[in-house]
């Protein structure tokens, strides 16, 4: 008998640009990802999907469940955002991030869904006072792993120390593929030209990018290197963004933290004319994690429209899920081969 | 800053009132933030507002627009618009044409960056020929 595989799933983030447009109600939006089979995992952003969150009236709570499952889908992940900057004049204390999150975390529990996305902007201070929180209602929390937050990061070994010493099912990672890359997606590369940035500059920054150093030192080879090319500050600003935003992680340095991760994010900008993700190694990823012993969700997480509206995020989804897929079939014919 | 952008200013955007006009205006994140993680900056016809005569509305509550930066607990959700109230000004005529230049900046307020660990500033600016209404 063939063992279970990771299962397909499909974050609302990916339909920044249809939700953003004001022509899709949740409903519409939900209703439309489950015609197109694009299940059964749904994550859901708070902040972005529901009015009022994290207090959402009781009507809105059998709306969004009665929607879960009049669509068929299964809950996989509600995400929290951790808004240490909301005021101006100061970053939220301990106790008060603390007293952000716990309404999250409870609307996750109302709502149905098993694991409650965190960010990093909750230190493990924070993380440590939630725990009880977390085991009444009954949800994990999975921090998510976004670059710069690389499992060598100062900030995550702190973080890893703290899971260690409370050993509880209910704290987790979230590792996001835009931790690993191997190479620059094309949108991003596309869009610098439209403030003016030449294809020499660009070639620069891909071989910088390229370079086993560490981040800071990047940003100042390519300050020396751009500016002698004549480039100006604001075009300097933007080609740092292919520093910031793309992380080059080994993908075999998540091996270490598989027992403890409880969803992921498919992180994609898009794909070749085989319907591979160019600047992201899908195969090697998910041959690590399925090998690795996990068994949750793969939650497709369309980033292009940071860059490109040339793709509408219902298509770019399905060719998401086309190519897990592919590739999980065949881990799974290969395993199976091996043990028959 | 990317396809977000497009949908900061309506075609509506634009009301004459007896004392001014009002700009809606609506947020390029992906997601909802309060008012205080955000700024914005009007021009008119080359004409830069008066800020001292502008309040700001959002789910019907209207504030100065000093106010602003105090406003964490005013959440503009995603998919509504905030309104620019203009006083002050000589009153916009219906149907004619203005150039808005619009700079909205957002600071997001879970990723910290730099040394000193400020919010990410996220900043647009658009530029629209508006028919006022």
């Amino acid at each position: 008998m063939k063992h279970p595989n990771i299962k397909l799933c499909t974050s609302l983030f990916s339909f920044a640009l249809e939700w953003n447009s004001g022509k899709y109600s949740l409903e519409q939006l939900m209703s439309k990802v489950r015609e197109l089979n694009l299940g059964p995992g749904i994550e859901i952003i708070g902040f972005q999907s529901l009015k009022g969150f994290p207090y959402l009236s009781d009507n809105t709570i059998v709306d969004v469940r009665r929607l879960i499952e009049q669509f068929g889908f299964e809950p996989a992940c509600l995400d929290a955002n951790v808004d240490v900057a909301i005021r101006r004049d100061r970053l939220l204390t301990i106790e008060e991030t603390v007293e952000y999150i716990i309404p999250q975390i409870w609307a996750a529990n109302k709502l149905g869904f098993p694991v409650l996305r965190v960010q990093m902007t909750a230190k493990p201070e924070v993380i440590k006072k939630l725990v009880p929180v977390a085991e009444k209602a009954n949800v994990k929390l999975g921090m998510e792993l976004h670059t710069p937050y690389l499992i060598d990061h100062p900030a995550v070994v702190a973080l890893r120390e703290l899971y260690e010493e409370m050993d509880s099912p209910f704290l987790g990672f979230i590792p996001d593929f835009g931790t690993s890359m191997r190479q620059i997606p094309d949108a991003l590369l596309h869009s610098f030209r439209e403030v003016g940035v030449t294809d020499e500059l660009i070639a620069i920054t891909k071989e910088i990018w390229q370079k086993d150093i560490p981040t800071p030192a990047k940003f100042g080879e390519l300050q020396e290197r751009a500016s002698a090319l004549g480039a100006t500050p604001p075009q300097i600003g933007r080609l740092n963004m292919a520093f910031s935003m793309n992380g080059r992680q080994d993908v075999n340095a998540w091996k270490e933290i598989i027992p403890q991760t409880v969803h992921l994010h498919g992180k994609f900008y898009g794909f070749d004319e085989h319907g591979d993700e160019p600047s992201i190694d899908y195969a090697a990823i998910l041959k690590v994690f399925y090998e690795g012993g996990y068994r949750g969700y793969v939650s497709s997480e369309y980033e292009g429209t940071a860059f490109t509206d040339e793709f509408t995020g219902f298509e770019m989804v399905q060719k998401h899920h086309a190519l897990c897929k592919k590739i999980l079939e065949n881990i799974q014919e290969k395993e199976y081969a091996r043990t028959v | 800053m990317g396809p977000l952008d497009n949908f900061i200013l309506a075609d509506d955007a634009l009301q004459a009132t007896p004392t001014g006009f009002t700009l809606q205006f609506h947020s390029h994140w992906y997601r909802s933030l309060p008012l205080s993680c955000m700024s914005c900056k009007a021009i008119i016809n080359g004409q830069a507002i008066d800020e001292s005569e502008v309040f700001i509305e959002a789910n019907g509550n209207k504030y100065p627009f000093s106010e602003m930066p105090n406003l964490y607990k005013e959440w503009l959700f995603i998919t509504d618009g905030a309104r620019l109230h203009v006083n002050g000004v000589e009153p916009l005529q219906k149907g004619k044409q203005y150039n808005i230049e619009f700079k909205l900046d957002l600071f997001i307020p879970y990723i910290l960056v730099g040394r000193e660990g400020n919010p990410l500033l996220a900043s647009s600016t658009v530029t629209k020929q508006l028919t006022c209404n």
